[in-house]
């Protein structure tokens, strides 16, 4: 079981360094592998100045953190996937950031392959809020998708589990969408309770699986128009310091119509957001 | 890396920010502007408005009105003669009126987000490759030196790294205008208790200092604040619901209907024109096409009503949705209260009776003063409200407060985490600290309890420190908010030491306690909530036994209510799960004490999982999320911000809690007045149809013409449903519990009176008469009668002249479901006079008079005919009656 850490050397990268710092801190082998592809982007003593940090701050942790730079392999993310090796077991950390050229943070990027690939667990993060220093303590976890997903995400939860204080289960249904109907409160309540039974039943594998205290669980339930701008939303009202959400794929239909709404969760949450793949 | 960036140690924040004391470079900022976007509340929504008036022109009121214009216009082709081309015009002009008005509703959010940025500041100064420079605020980013000094708003969430004597203001995230004083040591709290880090959107009152940037834009807390206040979406009120559902089964009815005969019409082999034709009419009797109208009419004319009972309503729906309140969630001060602290009493520290003010009244005065910063202004004393209510007894006992202040040598702001302030007195011969604040926050200080009355002082041990206990008990119990004072004489050489120091071996010298009056009219308000099945709960920042005081001095807590129903804290709130506080709120929790206005959209999240429709009240930019999430945000008008205004639906002109209670009799009436004029409305839909299906049915021409369904729905129906909007409240509105979630508008017992048994009358009636004159007239059955042969025109003219005197007696029905509605009351409501006056007048002019006659294509018939049609009248109100009584005699039993 290892953690990689996907560094590019950007001010991203050094803000999600944290995470995996943290996350190491929480694992029995207290390893971080500080992969860096060499792409010639960052000078040399940028990048030595940058790990030293990286290094240090594992250290006061108790962590061990190594650079490992690699070759590049037909492009970074080629490079990536020869050096890290496949597993339910590996971790990957990399970021999700905007960068002139791509179509959004994670739609054209490296991480979006690396999600993609279902090698490895790979958690892309987009850091706003460096001041956390990679310690989120109330977590908002949208769990509207893959029932198997989310289960397959909980070995990377469990990595961050034991700094949480709060974490809070989002089920977002969608009201149905009529251009000339508002929802009655009848239908509304019968989407709700079928929602609440699904997010109880979640609550119930995850207080089991991470052993965890059900004190510190709750469950939220929402009928809306756009799942993206209500988990915004609920982040802002439960002061969420972090958003942990499933990558999912949209048609391209839906894209189309109602835009990639990872990419506006990205783009708008008002506090950090990882996007995970779990593989198992 | 022990924990976030308020944990760490000043000489650590640069390099976990990767920043540095010269501030970050332009390459730096460049990749960082990109990383994480500008220091703006600026939302990028591309064509957002056309959007939205796109999305206001399609929806389902404004799509209907415009097809019943399309109708008019169709009938206008078909008959150009009748005008029904300027009816078609009216139409569009409701219509666009309806959609404009809904699309000006969605600039008011748009509003409240120019009045949060009012709270940033344009420029900063900043360091930057070691250099102060002043640059735009949105150009901040994370790592960014700042320097803020007196005066300034902050401009992101920073990390305090170098200060001195900071203090700043929190209220636009606290909602309490206290001085807070910042320093630049690391704390273990959380970030928002943290003492060492300062939040945009707040103002910095004294000192300056360095502080680097953490959080810009949308993720800075005032930030989020802004987020939610623009973009929680607006609920729909009950009544939008209602109108909804009932425009869409009335819609389907229509259709449905219309499409059946249209299909019996090509299968009966009438011509395709003949059968578009009547399909229309059939969709044309079938919806009335005035009743939206009259709604957007009667909710205007409810909100001015409201206006003239001190409750401001900014969006129509509103009017009604507060009659649909089930709880209303309110603040204490200057709502319930009167917003003027007073000091009630100062009770000695041992046996709790007031202190002889002659005796010792002017040193405790002093030393209260002390530990308060007061000013004199133009306007009288001016500073913490509490320090202004302790100046003011003291002046009004015979002393100078100002002189007072003047001998002060040293201040200590209140420390929201100490709980306390202080301040160092100097005369002639003596120096003293005094400090006052919350008693559990002086208690482990004090080691000596004054008795004023031999001027000794005690040793504190554990009797006299629970007697002290059990006095601001015995205080608060009684919904007095308790300060505790304490002083010590120090030497000169403390005078300069660290508060820490100075706060020690302190002699309680005695309580201070303060009352905020209750309104006078907030327990009969209190009162008719509980008669309405209306649930209030208060949400204030006191104490816990002070709020219950208060909430039973309002009324709002009766006795015996108590039992199981804690007073939940904001401490309690904050680690509570929404279903554990779903489970208290069951249970009848009606107090939440020491709470900040955050907290309140967790209440109102649990009580709409609840099922129930919110009124909550706030004045704070930070209550202006929870104003936009409620059912009803109510802001008050005296006291509140502009944030919290412009969040809001309706504004409270008095902020006073009985315009609430007012304002839902108000919303309540609106709701029966508007069911009363559907049910008037519909019942003229029968005889309206009835004539399209023994037309279809039957070989007899139609008794009622498309214009003159149109001039019954959009002519004679309009004033009776406007002056049914305009009835009193009636004398048990506020007995009845407030309706259900799902109580639609449209129900099936509405329906089957307005159709099947008034509509039926009125259809039977007319159409009686309709064939008494065309057999008197020599018609034979299967005859058909051209549009324009007179015995057709008065044929028709008599139908829908009966119709008209009908509705008259239908009229007087629907003001009361119980009783007959022939009362004063009734002649007293000047738009009902002026309804059945234009009914009267419409239905002889329709028949008798040409230029009425000719446009409606009806003609005249013999008096005793018109005179028999007068009987519909009494016929219809009289059997309605019949059946009150047996409705009333049947539950009786």
């Amino acid at each position: 079981m290892s953690i990689y850490l996907a560094y590019d050397g950007s001010i991203n990268a050094n803000w999600i360094a944290r995470y995996a710092i943290r996350m190491a801190a929480n694992h029995p082998e207290k390893q971080l592998h500080v992969v860096y592809i060499e792409d010639a982007e960052v000078p040399a003593p940028e990048l030595s100045a940058n790990v030293k940090q990286i290094e240090a701050e594992a250290a006061a942790v108790g962590v061990n953190a190594m650079l490992e730079v690699c070759p590049m392999h037909q492009g970074v993310f080629g490079g990536l996937v020869d050096y890290i090796p496949a597993g339910p077991q590996t971790f990957v950390i990399c970021g999700a950031r905007v960068k002139k050229g791509r179509r959004g943070f994670l739609a054209g990027t490296i991480s979006e392959q690396l999600l993609s690939l279902r090698h490895f667990n790979v958690l892309a993060l987009r850091v706003v809020q460096p001041g956390l220093l990679g310690l989120p303590r109330d977590v908002l976890v949208p769990v509207s998708g893959d029932r198997q997903g989310i289960r397959a995400g909980l070995s990377i939860l469990e990595l961050m589990i034991r700094d949480i204080h709060r974490l809070h289960l989002l089920n977002i249904v969608e009201a149905r969408r009529s251009p000339f109907r508002l929802q009655s409160s009848a239908d509304t309540r019968k989407q709700r309770a079928q929602a609440m039974t699904y997010v109880r039943t979640i609550e119930d594998e995850l207080l089991r699986d991470l052993a965890i205290d059900p004190k510190f669980v709750d469950s939220h339930v929402v009928v809306a128009k756009s799942w993206s701008r209500e988990t915004i939303l609920h982040a802002s009202r439960l002061h969420a310091h972090l958003i942990f959400i499933e990558a999912k794929h949209d048609s391209l239909t839906r894209r189309l119509l109602f835009d990639d709404e990872i990419e506006q969760l990205l783009g708008q949450a008002p506090c950090d957001v990882a996007v995970y793949r779990g593989v198992t | 890396m022990t924990g976030q960036i308020q944990n760490i140690n000043p000489g650590e924040v640069y390099t976990y920010l990767h920043s540095r004391l010269d501030g970050l470079n332009v390459r730096e900022v460049t990749a960082r502007l990109e990383e994480i976007g500008p220091n703006t509340l600026e939302v990028p929504k591309g064509h957002w408005w056309l959007r939205s008036l796109v999305r206001q022109l399609t929806n389902f009121f404004t799509i209907l009105l415009d097809i019943s214009a399309l109708i008019c216009f169709v009938a206008h082709s078909i008959q150009p003669g009748e005008q029904m081309n300027i009816l078609g015009w009216a139409l569009l002009g409701v219509s666009m009126l309806n959609a404009l008005f809904s699309f000006a509703q969605e600039f008011r959010a748009e509003r409240a987000m120019e009045e949060l940025r009012k709270f940033l500041p344009q420029k900063v100064i900043v360091r930057r490759t070691g250099e102060d420079r002043e640059v735009a605020a949105d150009l901040l980013v994370p790592g960014d030196v700042i320097l803020i000094r007196e005066g300034d708003k902050v401009p992101a969430d920073a990390r305090v790294v170098d200060g001195s004597d900071l203090i700043v203001d929190n209220s636009p995230l606290t909602g309490e205008a206290l001085p807070l004083p910042i320093n630049a040591a690391a704390t273990d709290k959380t970030l928002t208790e943290s003492s060492n880090v300062v939040f945009a959107g707040c103002t910095v009152l004294r000192g300056s200092a360095r502080a680097v940037v953490f959080a810009t834009g949308f993720r800075t807390q005032f930030g989020r604040i802004a987020k939610l206040s623009h973009e929680i979406p607006r609920i729909a009120s009950p009544l939008e619901r209602e109108t909804a559902h009932m425009v869409r089964v009335l819609t389907m009815i229509a259709v449905s209907m219309g499409l059946v005969f249209f299909v019996y019409g090509v299968i009966t082999e009438r011509s395709l024109w003949v059968n578009l034709v009547f399909m229309m009419g059939i969709i044309v009797a079938n919806v009335p096409e005035g009743l939206l109208p009259t709604f957007t009419l009667s909710l205007a004319m409810g909100s001015l009503r409201m206006a003239r009972r001190n409750v401001l309503v900014k969006g129509l729906n509103a009017v009604e949705a507060l009659g649909a309140v089930h709880v209303i969630c309110t603040d204490k001060t200057g709502t319930l209260t009167l917003n003027r602290l007073s000091v009630s009493r100062i009770a000695d520290p041992q046996s709790g009776q007031d202190i002889n003010i002659e005796k010792c009244g002017s040193d405790f005065f002093a030393l209260a003063l002390t530990a308060a910063d007061i000013d004199e202004t133009d306007e009288g004393l001016s500073g913490d409200p509490l320090d202004v209510a302790i100046a003011e007894r003291y002046r009004a006992n015979g002393g100078d407060p100002v002189a007072i202040s003047a001998k002060i040598s040293r201040r200590f702001a209140f420390d929201i985490d100490r709980r306390r302030a202080g301040g160092i007195i100097k005369d002639a011969v003596t120096t003293r600290f005094a400090v006052k604040g919350a008693w559990e926050s002086l208690r482990p200080l004090v080691t000596s309890v004054r008795d004023c009355t031999n001027g000794t002082t005690a040793i504190a041990n554990s009797s006299s420190l629970e007697a002290a206990d059990m006095i601001v008990h015995v205080m608060a119990s009684a919904g007095e908010r308790v300060i505790a004072l304490a002083s010590r004489s120090i030497s000169v050489e403390e005078e300069n030491t660290d508060i820490e120091d100075l706060e020690r071996d302190l002699v309680l010298e005695g309580f201070i306690g303060l009352e905020d009056p209750i309104r006078p009219e907030v327990p009969g308000a209190a009162r008719q909530c509980h008669e309405a099945g209306i649930s209030m709960i208060m949400i204030t920042g006191d104490h816990p036994e002070t709020a219950e005081a208060i909430a039973r001095k309002a009324g709002i807590l009766v006795d015996g209510d108590d039992a199981g129903q804690p007073t939940v804290t904001g401490d309690d709130l904050a680690n509570m799960r929404v279903r554990d506080l779903i489970g208290l709120l069951e249970k009848g929790t009606t107090v939440f004490a020491r709470t900040n206005p955050e907290q309140k959209m967790k209440i109102v999240t649990a009580l709409h999982q609840m099922e129930r429709v919110v009124a909550m009240t706030g004045d704070g930019v930070n209550d202006a999320p929870a104003l936009k999430a409620a059912d009803v945000g109510i802001a008050m008008g005296r006291g509140g911000t502009d944030v919290a205004r412009e969040a809001a639906q309706v504004i409270l002109l008095d902020d006073n809690f009985a315009s609430i209670v007012a304002g839902i009799e108000e919303g309540r009436t609106i709701f029966a007045n508007i069911r009363k004029f559907t049910n008037y409305v519909l019942v003229s839909n029968g005889p309206e149809i009835l004539p399209y299906l023994i037309f279809m049915l039957f070989p007899v021409p139609l008794a009622l013409t498309v214009i003159q369904i149109l001039a019954i729905d959009l002519g004679t129906d309009i004033i009776p449903s406007m002056a049914l909007g305009q009835e009193k409240p009636s004398a048990g509105i506020m007995k009845d519990p407030p309706r259900d979630r799902n109580q639609g508008l449209l129900s099936f017992p509405l329906i089957a009176h307005s159709y099947f048994f008034l509509g039926l009358i009125e259809a039977i009636f007319s159409l009686s008469l309709f064939f008494w004159v065309l057999f008197s007239g020599g018609w034979e059955w299967g005859q058909v009668l051209a549009s324009t042969d007179p015995l057709y025109r008065s044929a028709t003219g008599i139908t829908l002249s009966s119709i008209l005197l009908m509705q008259i007696g239908n009229l007087f029905g629907r003001r009361s479901r119980t009783q007959s509605g022939i009362d004063l009351d009734a002649f007293r409501n000047p738009l009902l006079v002026t309804g059945i006056v234009f009914e009267i007048i419409f239905s002889w002019a329709i028949i008798y008079y040409p230029p009425v006659s000719n446009i409606i294509g009806s003609g005249p018939v013999d008096a005793h005919i018109y005179a028999i049609a007068w009987v519909g009248a009494p016929l219809i109100f009289g059997l309605d009656y019949l059946r009150k009584r047996i409705v009333y005699v049947y539950q009786r039993n």
